[in-house]
């Protein structure tokens, strides 16, 4: 138990050379921040009896201070009997700010950060000491005292997806039983986060598992029958495949049950429902209700579909044990990113895999469709061409949406986060235009020239001609082919698009 | 003395404590919303009619009581309804708008008029000219009239200020100043009232539940003011906003400082928490940067490291302690006064703390106007930035924050130089400056030190004024405790070699 933070603390600070505050501490060992403090001045203690100066230590002391210094500055002032300090920023703690209660000392409680060397003086200017405790051990005795505010930045951003109601409690902070987080936006601040701290190092890698992940959900919802075969065959693809990405070949499971994870996420802001618990759990039950269901984080309150026995009891204990999830689902994330390159040698033959199941399974959903309260126009078996396959993926990825939507308008706000995930598999490209440009000349005339500028487009916007008459082809056979009323709803769930692209196309 | 936190781990479980909570409402009156407020096309003379309109029944209702028998020789002093009524040599009182007519004030024609030739002076930090060019007017809807007196130099007055005035015209066509009256405190509404008016509008049996959550006599609470956090996102500025983090989660120091700081049941922190950034690219280079189109922002035309750390100061202190947060003349958001709330969109960790856009109640983390108004444990509150008192400032002699903080109730109007030389929204059926009630506790951020004093009205009201100070500067803020409305400064310091 001693070795523990001893351990800690000698790699930390010892080996590799870091600052190391108390409230890193206690969130490395999860312990309470003045047990954490102990540790810190133990460790201190210890290795300065073995060897004298090793280790250098700020001090932080707490206390009240008398302030008297008022009075002469007040003078310089223009004689104010109650200006009790210059107005200039003082000075360090030297001078005095106060209250009006002239030139009575004041007292004043005063927290105060201070190097070992420094520590005595400090302590000569207080009153009375209520607290002193060690803030952080340093390898030398830091040059600048802003260097410990790196290690804050530092623990926002290690222990960022930690969630601070569960774990406040072990550090010792002061816990408010009225804290009231927004539902809205609480876990997808964190995973919005999470992107952007990743965004910065590399490009999101997202739509392979998207589109791999959206088909086999929607497999599996028409047939059972389809999904368990489909979902068993990519499952052991992504059992063969880790040998050939390499290294572990004794944690076969663990990658896949990752990737698949991660993509559930993915999907999940792309609002399409992740049939989580088949891939999960790897049993591959038969998912028809899944579909319905939301992603682990947001599937607090209520669950609209009517699920199968076991599926039901099994949500029952993950609603119970969302907390457990979200931080599961953060390591994920973050173990996703290491396990990248493995992903990148499975996907594309997984994807192979499974567009070439897709076409099969969807003629064999296509009446089981009807009676599906999602229309889909993916269910259009026969235009399978490998052009509108990725339009379809994409409107897969949408089609999801409706359904959520309808029943529970809270989620509504999600939506603005669909073009952040869905970028990756649209179409980007840069055309040239002809721009006007007005600018003044020397004599203050106001000149205006056409001049080409190359501008960056993306597919909502205005998408090349070939492009929509095969998405319009697909939204009106899709529609002939899941009947009239169905095909109202399918046209009015997309509101506008077939006007812009009227708008935009040749004519 | 305090060296328990001096010895080996105990290995005892220690129980986290638990923050106590007040009742907090947050008023919308300066929130602009709906298209009609989004509108900057109309004048601002209609905010100094609806002023003069609001203010002059009582100010006429002071007057009266106090001049009606006010007598030079065989001369009452009568009352005339509008400034140009007023005749040379009679005494008379009158109400109206002061102006104040200062060579050196910014003026908007002159402006547009030099914009061509020089570039604009540096502002001033005192509009007062030293060989006394100042002119004082006072004008109502009819016309105005210059003033002069010896009593005007020792009563503080600025633009916009609302004033009854005693005396005669004299030969150059001046008015003469005898006497001043000031509209004076509003009415002070009584503890609690906000609550109690809601209760009985809802029905008896929530009043008595109200009741009894109310605090009989010593609960304890405190609420922690701070402003002019100046996160610039540089280098060197962020240790002691890190301790004042820390103190306030009740981490940093022993078990006392936990002990009162989990009483603290709320932070509003008055404006400036982001810095004044120094622009480093110069304006040519900017200019010919500007044609090049780039994808998502320019990195190196703005710089995100001042709203990241305070979302990380406000996300890291949100699951602990409620947050108030009123922008300032540095932060991102509108210029005009009433500031606009800061977009919850820049704080991505803390907004998830905010509550759903338009809502009726106020979310956990409070993203306001400045001015503000609100209700904690049923004192009023009533705050800002500085701006209006940084303003006042450069208007009149010497810098006696609590004095213009005074005068500011007394005058009754929250931003009196708005619109004159403070920008602000140019309402059209409103001024919601005017102060129709007076609050409890009466808070103006970024001030040069912390002050602080007691005010008391003709009808036993009673201010607490406290001037905080930035806290960048000076590390310091101040706690008020709920019960006493007495205030406290901690101090936050860093002894550098």
């Amino acid at each position: 138990m001693v070795s523990d933070y001893a351990k800690y603390l000698a790699g930390a600070i010892i080996t590799e050379n870091q600052i190391v505050t108390y409230r890193l501490l206690s969130r490395a060992l999860k312990v309470h921040h003045s047990e954490a403090k102990r540790m810190l001045y133990e460790f201190h203690r210890q290795q300065n009896v073995k060897k004298p100066g090793s280790l250098h230590a700020t001090y932080l002391v707490s206390g009240i201070q008398m302030l008297t210094a008022a009075p002469q500055a007040e003078l310089s002032q223009n004689g104010h009997a109650d200006v009790p300090m210059p107005s200039s920023p003082y000075m360090s703690s030297l001078a005095a700010p106060g209250t009006n209660d002239e030139a009575e000392p004041v007292r004043q409680r005063v927290l105060t950060l201070v190097k070992e060397k420094n520590l005595e003086a400090a302590k000569a200017k207080y009153e009375s000491v209520s607290s002193i405790h060690v803030y952080s051990l340093e390898p030398n005795a830091v040059r600048n005292m802003e260097m410990l505010s790196a290690v804050t930045q530092r623990i926002m951003t290690e222990y960022i997806s930690e969630d601070p109601l569960v774990h406040n409690k072990t550090y010792g902070v002061i816990q408010n039983s009225g804290v009231k987080a927004s539902p809205l936006y609480s876990s997808l601040s964190l995973i919005l986060t999470h992107l952007q701290r990743r965004s910065g190092s590399r490009p999101i890698p997202a739509p392979l598992p998207i589109k791999e992940e959206t088909k086999s959900a929607f497999a599996k919802t028409k047939d059972p029958k389809a999904a368990s075969s489909d979902s068993s065959k990519t499952l052991s693809k992504s059992k063969e495949a880790p040998p050939g990405s390499g290294e572990q070949a004794t944690k076969i499971g663990a990658p896949s049950l990752i990737k698949r994870e991660s993509s559930d996420l993915f999907k999940s802001f792309a609002k399409a429902k992740p049939k989580s618990k088949a891939t999960k759990t790897e049993t591959a039950t038969p998912a028809s209700g899944d579909v319905h269901m939301k992603d682990a984080s947001s599937a607090e309150d209520e669950d609209p579909s009517p699920l199968p026995e076991p599926d039901a009891a099994q949500s029952e204990a993950r609603r119970q044990t969302r907390l457990e999830q979200k931080e599961k689902m953060r390591k994920w994330m973050e173990e996703e990113e290491d396990d990248d390159e493995d992903e990148d040698g499975i996907e594309p033959m997984q994807d192979v895999k499974a567009s070439a199941a897709n076409p099969k399974s969807k003629s064999k959903a296509e009446p089981n469709v009807k009676s599906e309260p999602s229309p889909d126009p993916e269910s259009d078996g026969e235009e399978a061409t490998a052009a509108e396959e990725e339009e379809e993926e994409e409107e897969a990825a949408d089609q999801p949406s409706e359904p959520i939507d309808a029943s529970q308008p809270k989620t509504s706000d999600d939506q603005e986060e669909l073009p952040v995930t869905i970028s990756g598999g649209r179409r980007r490209g840069r055309r040239k235009i002809m721009k006007k440009k007005m600018t003044r000349d020397a004599e203050g005339y106001l000149v205006t020239k056409e001049e080409p500028v190359w501008e960056s487009f993306s597919e909502d916007e205005a998408s090349p001609a070939p492009v929509s008459s095969g998405k319009t082809k697909i939204a009106s056979s899709a529609a002939a082919a899941a009947g009239g009323g169905k095909a109202k709803k399918v046209t009015a769930g997309r509101p506008g698009q077939g006007n812009i692209m009227n708008f935009f196309g040749k004519k | 003395m305090g060296e328990y936190l001096l010895q080996a781990p105990i290995g005892s479980e220690q129980k986290p404590q638990e923050r106590l909570i007040s009742t907090y409402r947050s008023s919308r009156k300066y929130h602009l919303h709906g298209d009609d407020h989004k509108n900057y096309q109309q004048q601002y003379g209609d905010m100094y009619f609806f002023r003069l309109a609001k203010l002059k029944p009582s100010l006429k209702q002071i007057a009266a009581e106090d001049w009606s028998d006010f007598e030079i020789g065989d001369e009452v002093a009568q009352h005339k309804d509008r400034v140009l009524d007023v005749r040379q040599g009679e005494l008379c009182w009158i109400i109206g708008t002061i102006y104040m007519d200062m060579p050196l004030k910014p003026n908007v024609l002159e402006d547009i008029s030099k914009d061509r030739w020089i570039s604009a002076p540096p502002p001033r930090e005192k509009y007062l000219s030293p060989d006394d060019q100042d002119l004082m007017w006072i004008e109502d809807e009819s016309g105005r009239l210059r003033l002069v007196g010896t009593v005007l130099q020792t009563i503080m007055l600025v633009t916009g200020s609302i004033v009854g005035v005693m005396g005669t015209e004299n030969s150059q066509g001046a008015f003469e100043v005898i006497d001043v009256k000031l509209p004076d405190l509003a009415r002070q509404p009584q503890r609690w009232e906000m609550e109690d008016g809601d209760a009985t509008l809802t029905n008896g049996t929530s009043n008595k539940r109200r009741i009894s959550e109310r605090p009989g006599g010593n609960t304890g609470r405190k609420v922690a003011l701070v402003s002019g956090l100046g996160i610039t996102g540089e280098e060197g500025d962020l240790l002691r906003i890190d301790l004042l983090m820390e103190y306030l989660t009740g981490e940093v120091s022993g078990d006392d400082d936990e002990q009162a700081v989990s009483k603290i049941s709320r932070l509003i922190i008055a404006g400036d928490s982001i810095g004044r950034v120094t622009v480093k690219a110069d304006q040519d280079e900017q200019l010919t940067r500007k044609s090049v189109k780039k994808y998502g922002y320019d990195a190196s035309a703005y710089n995100p490291a001042p709203t990241t750390h305070l979302d990380n100061f406000l996300a890291t202190l949100l699951p602990s302690i409620p947050i108030t947060l009123l922008p300032g003349e540095m932060d991102p958001t509108s210029v005009a006064m009433p500031q606009q709330p800061l977009h919850p969109a820049m704080l991505p960790r803390s907004r998830a703390y905010t509550s759903i856009p338009l809502a009726e109640n106020p979310g956990w983390f409070d993203t306001t106007t400045n001015p503000w108004e609100g209700d904690i444990d049923g004192w009023r509150f009533m705050g800002n930035g500085g701006q209006p008192i940084n303003d006042i400032f450069k208007y009149v002699e010497g810098d006696d924050r609590l004095d213009m903080m005074e005068s500011v109730l007394r005058w009754r109007i929250g931003a009196p130089t708005a619109p004159d030389t403070l920008w602000c929204y140019p309402y059209q059926d409103k001024e919601p400056f005017v102060i129709e009630e007076s609050p409890h506790v009466y808070f103006v951020g970024n001030q040069p030190k912390f002050e602080t004093s007691i005010i008391d009205g003709p009808s036993q009201q009673s201010i607490r004024l406290i001037a905080l100070p930035k806290f960048k500067e000076t590390g310091e803020i101040v706690i008020l405790d709920l019960d006493t409305l007495e205030p406290e400064v901690v101090r936050f310091d860093v002894l550098e070699d």
